[in-house]
Formats: C-alpha cells, structure tokens, sequence
C-alpha cells in the first residue's frame, strides 16, 4: 500500500511523525542493549522532528475543519500521543533520563500505530452534543493528563525492571535506584491527577449536564474513568500506608495505566453515550 | 469489637483495600451490560451465570443497596479521616518546632552555612522581615548566645487536603439531595402545546421547533422556542433550547433531549395534479393540511384534509388509521373541487406513487413528499442537589491543586555573632516534597537571603 495515497497535506504530515516517532523508536531499541550517546540523542531529535510534523498536520485539520479536532478516536489518539511527546521533553530535561524517554517513545509509537489503523475522517459536520466548548476542555485537558499518567506508567516499567533484575547486570546499572523511579512515577501522576480530575471526571460531568441533563449517568465510559480515578487515589494513599508502598504502589499505578488505555479506548468497545468515535 | 470495627472504618489502613474493592465492583458494571431485559440475560448467559447476575443485581449494579453500602462506608472514612488525621496534619504543621543546634540544621539535606558582615540583631530583624515577606509565620528563641529562627509556611497544602477529602461529601449530598427531591423526564411537545411542571408555579410554551441543516443535509442543530409563562399567562422568559444550551428558570430545567416526526401533521406536502387541463407533466404545487389552494385554470381548489404517516385501512371499521408514529407509508387524502362540484377524491402515497384511490378518472394526484412537522422532546428536571455538586467541583479543585502545588515548608535559621563584626548564618530546611525537589527553591531562598543580608549590611 502506498502510506502517502491520501491527498492531503494533513495526512502526509501525519505519516512523516509517523515515521519519526518510528524512527525514534527503533533508535531507542538499540540504546537499550548499546549504551552509546550519540543514539540517544539521535532518538530525540527524531522525537522533535516527528512532534513538528504532528503539530503541522493538527494545524492543518483545525483549519480545514474549521474546529478543534477533538471529535473521534483518531484525533483523540493523535492529540494523546501530541502530549506524551511534549511530556517526554519536559522530564527528559528535568530527569536527564533517556531510558524514560524510550519507554515513553515505544509508547507513543504504540499510540501513532493504532491511531494509523483507525478512519481519518475528519467530521465536518459535528452532531450537535459535540458543538460545546466543555466538550473541548474534557477532551484536551483530560489526554493532557493521560498523557502524564503514561510518563508515570514508563517509569514503572523501569522501576519493574530495576528490581526484577541482579543488581550486577548492566543494564540495571544504567538505572537510576528504584527509589528516584519511585519518585518520578509518582512526581508524573502529581501532574496528571489534577489535571484527570479536572478534566476527565469534572469538565465530563459538567458537559454531560448541559448536553443531557445530568452530571452522571454510569455509562460504562463514565465508570471507566471513575475507575481510574480510583485507582490512582489508591495509589496516592498507598504510598503513605504501611505495606503498600514500593512494588504495590508501582502495581497499582501500573494497572491505572491499563485502566486509562482501556477507558480511553473504550468508544471502540463498549458504546454508550460514548459511542460517537 | 464494635469499637475495633468503628476504629477500622476511620483508619487510613482501610483506604487502598475500600478504593480497590469499589473499583472492582465498578469494573463488574462495565463487564456485565447494565439494564437490559431479564430474558435478554438469560439468552447471552445461559445458566448459573445469569443467575448470579440476577442474584446479585449485576445488571444494575449502581442502584444496588450494597453499592450503595460501599460508598456510604466510604463517606464515613473520609469523614473519620477528616476529623482525625487530616485535623491532626493541620495542627502538626501549625505547630512551631525548633531544632537543638546550628548542627541539626547542618544535617538536613537541604542545608547552608554562610558568614556576612553585621550585627547579629539586625541580621534577626532581617531575616524575620525577609521571611515574613514570604508569607512564612516566623518565632525564634536564643539559646548560648545563638538565635534560632523558624519559620513556616502557611498551611495550604493541609487546608487542601481537608477540602479536598471534605468536597467528596458534597457529591454524596447533591447525588442524594437530587434523588430525594428532584425529578427528570421527557415531554414531547408540538409547537402551540403548553405544559406545567409539578409544584412550579410556571407553565412552559412551545413556540416552534426548527431542524437546521447543512449543505450535505446534516443535521447541524435542532431548536426548541420556548416561553415560560406565569401562572395569568404572562410571558417571563423566551429563550431558543438547543442541545447544550438549556433554559434554566425557577429551578426547574429544560433541555433539548430529542426530536420526531408528528403522525397526524405535516409543514407542506408537494404534489402533482394531472388532469385535462394541464400538459402531461402534471402541474407541481405544495399544500399545507385543510389549506384550499387554487390551482390556476377554470377554478380548480386543491384540499388536503388528512395525512397519516403509517397508513393502513383497520379490517373491521375499513377505515384509514396509523399503524405507528413512524413514516413508513405516508398518506394524504387529497380532494380537488371546482364550485360545489368534487372532481377528485382519494388518498394518494409517497411510497406508492403508482396506487390511486380515485374518484373520478380525469384527475389524478401524486404525493411527492412532504416537510415534516416535528415534535421536540425536552427533557425536564429539577436537581435540587446541583448547587452542591457545583460547589464540590470548586472545592475539590482549589483543594487538589493546594495539595499538590503547595507542598508544606520549614526553614530553621541560627544566627551567631562571630568575630570581627561577623554573622554565621546557618540555614537548613525541609519540605512535605522530597528533598531534591525542595532542593532547588531552597538554594534560591538561601541566595537570596544573603543578597539581603548583604545590602543590610551595607547600607
Ligand atoms: C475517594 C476517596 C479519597 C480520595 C480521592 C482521596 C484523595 C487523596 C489525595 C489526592 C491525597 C493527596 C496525596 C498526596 O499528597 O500525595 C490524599 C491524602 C490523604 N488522604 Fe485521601 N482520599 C480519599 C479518601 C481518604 C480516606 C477515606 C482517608 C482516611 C482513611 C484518607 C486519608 C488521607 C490522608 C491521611 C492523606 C494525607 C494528607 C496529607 O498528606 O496531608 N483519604 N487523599
């Protein structure tokens, strides 16, 4: 199949991030195993490429659409992966920890290649429920903080990593301890906390009001999200309860992640008032 | 026992196992699909499984008095919580302690020691006032000569949390307050209708509904007109619903919920009358229902009288009714007049253009189509509890973001007279954040500390 088939500018901006978040990638499978600088910075520039090409095909659909596209799973997953790549450069420069960054890049990667698999059409006409600036709030602030939730997830994946393998081997070596993982985890779920609350469960709910006339109804997409919710004040309160801190509060915080993928997926699966994706 | 159990439900141990076990039942409302038919259960899980569900109340797990349970054991934790360890965290950090000496400063991870010219009274009053700017509460003590001062910051992220925890309950009071006293359904209302609403003083009018369109023939909105009106029928309040804007009056809401077609009514249907005096093609015109329209020529009137949008004659009476509300077989009966003379009679189908009742064989008329008249249907509900959902969102925002944002900090600052007109100055500090997040705000603070230590002592 020819990937560059589509006409439109947008798609072939699309499919150049597509092919730097790539790009990046594989770069960042060779720096697992080969502990050589010039890769990682290579990754990274391939990570700034792609977050340029990505940006200019969003531009592009807002303005051939004439709204903000925020209205089904393509764009939901694209502005998804748009975020975790603008995390990715904040904690690398916080953290100077290139390992993060390649577990977030994979991620993203993973994120671009279902995106890739779904229809790209752009609605032009929105249904009316979906014409509401709260919908616009819901949507962006609650992927912003997913997207911080992923960052927290790739820090729990090294923490596994960290403890499961001999303190000798020389990948573990590379590591930070498993306390400063611990704490990055942890530092990314005090950004995407707020800012899930906020986005995903209030600016939902008051959506919801003004669009069917109640802030709750337990549809199965509501539910999915409350349940992330929980999970991850689980695991902010595990972290101060005796028995529950390290490896259960890396289990916990990693089975929110899940929960958030599955949630954020859900329109896929479920239906609902959801169901618009 | 009974005190063990009350221990337990205040008890922060029982947080992450409670939160874990709602999170499981919710889990179990997503897996299993929630109010479908009882029959429909038992066709796609035949056997125990259905059973089970049935049972226990999984297909409607939300509204099940155990769910209910659940939550309400979690109000009492957070409450119990509340009123003790968060009430305790916010006097600890209230609490002015002091270190022993200059080294229990130096030991902290975030520390400094400095020296600047000076007396060490004004370099006191400095550091009071420089740290009193920063909206720290500052005491201090000397102890050998050597004056410690600490300082702490206000107690937001305390505060935070207790609102934070406290905002929970306001959700539990609108959710209640809602179902208890609170009401909420569909009215389908026809432009013309007015309706009441339950123990409201007001009458609500129907003033039209419009389908907007866009090129495509999308549906870009649909719109209600609606008046409120009070109980003389005076007009208060006009305002055009649509979806995502609802009109708010009196405590009582209105949204746009969903639309139909009417059965009986229509805006203009479009037909074809052929007859003698028109060429082949027929002549096109467009009638509304029990409108007379003249047709050009020797005084033809065109009438319809009737419209059913799922026609069928009834076997018994033979006479023409709706079998549903839906469009599915259009009708109009159609009667052409000229003076007291009837030409034309008969019903006439959009589906079935070729089917004819006629009267008479000169005339014949087909019903090409025909605009809609809609129906709107708005939903109606009164939340008393809303006001407190609002504020639960207000408070659990300004909390969350004190929680994490405003981490709690302590400065403790010694202060001895060294020799030759010298100050030591040794600072060390701590925060609710880990050390190396501090790490950088402290050195700041200490940086700029000295400056104004400095520009003291020299002025
Ligand atoms: C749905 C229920 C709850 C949610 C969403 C929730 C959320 C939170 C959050 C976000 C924090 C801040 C964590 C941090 O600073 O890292 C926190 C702290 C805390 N929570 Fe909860 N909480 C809940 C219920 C409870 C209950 C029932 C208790 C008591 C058993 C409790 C006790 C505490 C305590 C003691 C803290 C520490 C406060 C501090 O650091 O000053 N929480 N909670």
């Amino acid at each position: 199949m020819n990937i560059f088939a589509q006409n439109s500018i947008e798609f072939t901006f699309f499919w150049w991030a597509f092919i730097a978040y790539s790009a990046s990638c594989l770069l960042y499978v060779a720096y697992f195993p080969i502990s050589k600088k010039w890769l990682a910075t290579s990754a990274s520039i391939a990570m700034a490429i792609g977050l340029l090409m990505q940006t200019l095909a969003m531009i592009e659909r807002t303005v051939h659409i004439h709204h903000m596209p925020l209205t089904n799973m393509f764009e939901y997953i694209s502005l998804f992966a748009w975020f975790a790549t603008c995390f990715y450069f904040v904690f690398l420069r916080v953290y100077k920890l290139h390992l993060l960054g390649a577990v977030i890049s994979f991620t993203v990667f993973m994120l671009m290649v279902a995106g890739s698999l779904l229809p790209k059409d752009a609605e032009m006409q929105l249904v009316p429920a979906l014409q509401s600036y709260w919908l616009q709030i819901h949507v962006s602030v609650a992927s912003l903080g997913e997207a911080a939730f992923l960052v927290a997830f790739a820090a729990n994946i090294l923490y596994f990593l960290k403890t499961g393998m001999s303190k000798t081997s020389a990948f573990a070596s590379r590591l930070p301890d498993a306390q400063t993982l611990d704490r990055i985890a942890y530092k990314a779920i005090t950004v995407g906390y707020p800012l899930f609350t906020i986005g995903a469960l209030f600016a939902g709910a008051i959506w919801a009001e003004q669009a069917w006339g109640s802030f709750w109804s337990w549809d199965p997409k509501e539910v999915g999200s409350l349940i992330v919710w929980l999970i991850y004040s689980a695991y902010l309160h595990a972290r101060f309860v005796k028995g529950w801190t390290g490896s259960r509060a890396a289990i916990l915080s990693t089975t929110a992640f899940t929960c958030t993928l599955l949630t954020f997926f859900a329109n896929l699966i479920l239906g609902g008032l959801h169901a618009y994706g | 026992m009974i005190k063990r159990f009350i221990n337990l439900l205040g008890s922060v141990q029982v947080i992450v196992p409670l939160l874990i076990v709602i999170t499981v039942v919710s889990l179990a409302g997503v897996i299993v699909p929630q109010s479908l038919p009882t029959a429909q259960y038992l066709q796609i899980m035949p056997g125990w499984r259905s059973s089970i569900i049935l049972q226990l109340g999984l297909d409607h797990i939300f509204s099940t008095w155990w769910f209910y349970t659940l939550l309400g054991i979690l109000a009492v934790n957070v409450v119990a919580c509340s009123l003790t360890h968060q009430v305790k965290s916010l006097k600890n950090a209230g609490a002015m302690r002091f270190l022993q000496k200059p080294d229990d400063a130096n030991r902290l991870k975030c520390s400094v020691s400095f020296e600047v010219d000076g007396a060490q009274i004004n370099a006191v009053e400095t550091i009071t006032g420089f740290m009193k700017r920063r909206m720290f509460f500052c005491s201090n003590q000397t102890k050998e000569n050597v004056t410690q001062i600490a300082a702490r910051s206000p107690r937001l992220k305390e505060i935070g949390s207790l609102m934070f925890h406290l905002s929970i309950l306001f959700f539990y009071v609108g959710g209640i307050v809602s179902t208890m006293g609170g009401f909420s359904y569909v009215k389908e209302l026809c432009s013309g209708d007015v309706v009441g609403v339950q123990n409201w003083p007001y009458r609500i009018r129907c003033d039209g509904f419009k389908v907007e369109r866009n090129q495509d023939g999308a549906v870009s909105s649909y719109k209600s007109n609606l008046t409120v009106l009070s109980a003389d029928s005076t007009q208060l309040l006009k305002k055009v619903v649509e979806v995502n804007h609802p009109l708010a009056f009196a405590g009582v809401n209105f949204y746009q919920n969903s639309y139909g077609e009417q059965s009986g009514s229509f805006e203009v249907a479009s037909l074809q009358v052929f007859g003698p005096q028109f060429d082949t093609s027929g002549y096109m015109t467009a009638a509304s229902l029990n409108t007379p329209v003249t047709l050009p020529g020797n005084g033809i009137t065109l009438t319809v009288s009737r419209f059913i949008s799922d026609f069928i004659i009834d076997m018994q009476s033979g006479e023409a009714t709706s079998r549903s509300d839906r469009p599915n077989n259009p009708a109009v009966k159609v009667t052409l007049t000229r003076g007291a003379d009837t030409l034309y009679s008969g019903w006439a189908f959009e589906n079935y253009p070729d089917v004819h009742q006629e009267s008479k064989k000169d005339y014949k008329v087909v019903f090409v189509g025909y605009e809609p008249r809609y129906y709107t249907g708005i939903k109606i509900s009164h939340n008393p509890g809303n006001p407190f959902i609002w504020f639960g969102f207000a408070f659990m925002t300004l909390g969350i973001f004190l929680v994490f944002y405003f981490p709690h900090r302590n400065y403790w600052i010694f202060i001895g007279q060294g020799n030759n007109r010298k100050v030591i100055v040794t600072v060390g500090g701590a925060s609710s954040r880990s050390a190396s997040a501090f790490q950088a705000e402290f050195n700041h603070s200490c940086d700029s500390l000295k400056r104004v230590l400095k520009e003291g002592s020299s002025s």
